[in-house]
């Protein structure tokens, strides 16, 4: 039983609401992060209203890349931010920034990550196949339309400084804002 | 047939689902009624088109077999998206 609230087009004739699709990105690996982002853009360009959520190390693939050796990550202040509580902060969450490998072009493979060699030998192929590299399919996302939204307590927790650390415009929300994004959507999966 | 065709795109060389982004980017600057002309040579490439268009109620007005796997298709957009 499905049930199309009719909106008006600027003809006459209307057409059905859009469907929506919700994706939840849970692991830091490039391969689900590249699956996870091109099933979203291609969604989205076949007419769904997809939004993408962040929870964990998947937030790392919207994380600006830094390097392990930069001080700033070990030594810097724990900055704020939204959705950030800055009173309970920890000396331990110093290590826990420092050791997270951010950065879309820092991800590592699932299998046959070998160090990061198998990442750079599975850009050359995808470069070679004309196929696009997880940054460029995160901004083409962001073009066309695709909501993301980061994780409140995962901000929090890992000290993520949301506006400053990201390379595209994001909200910061919790599970109640999930529920109503997942309750009516027609299409839902985690990776 | 439509003598005159608003846009062209050219999508050679590139996999899905890039096609698919550029076309849905070209066709929400058109107006309706209006026709694109879109090139490509990827394997998936005349499926995902038609499964675009039937999803988002365009028209295809012509398909065309070039040389070197190249196929050129002509849609009429119908619903502005």
């Amino acid at each position: 039983m499905t049930e199309l609230s009719m909106i008006p087009d600027h003809g006459n004739t209307p057409v059905p609401a859009r469907k929506k699709g919700v994706i939840l990105l849970v692991s830091g690996d490039m391969d689900k992060a590249i699956l996870a982002f091109e099933i979203a853009a291609g969604f989205q360009a076949m007419g769904m209203q997809m939004s993408m959520w962040f929870v964990l190390y998947g937030t790392n693939c919207l994380l600006k890349p830094r390097s392990i050796f930069s001080p700033a990550k070990w030594f810097g202040r724990l900055r704020g931010g939204l959705g950030r509580i800055t009173e309970t902060d920890t000396p331990l969450q110093h290590v826990v920034r420092g050791l997270n490998h951010t950065g879309a072009c820092n991800l590592p493979l699932s299998q046959l990550n070998y160090g990061g060699i198998g990442p750079m030998i599975m850009r050359r192929i995808m470069r070679r196949k004309g196929m696009m590299q997880l940054e460029d399919l995160i901004l083409n996302a962001r073009d066309l339309g695709v909501r993301f939204t980061v994780c409140q307590i995962c901000v929090d927790a890992m000290a993520f400084s949301v506006p400053d650390d990201l390379i595209v415009e994001a909200e910061v929300k919790g599970i109640s804002a999930y529920y109503l994004d997942t309750e009516n959507a027609d299409y839902n999966v985690t990776f | 047939m439509a003598s005159k065709i608003e846009a062209h795109l050219d999508v050679c060389g590139v996999c899905c689902p890039l096609p698919l982004i550029q076309l849905a980017k070209a066709v929400k600057e058109l107006d309706l009624g209006q026709t694109i002309e879109i090139i490509g040579n990827d394997p998936i490439f005349e499926t995902s088109v038609r499964d675009f268009c039937q999803a988002n109620g365009h028209t295809i007005l012509d398909v065309r077999q070039g040389d070197n796997r190249k196929i050129s298709i002509l849609i009429q957009v119908g619903s502005s998206a």
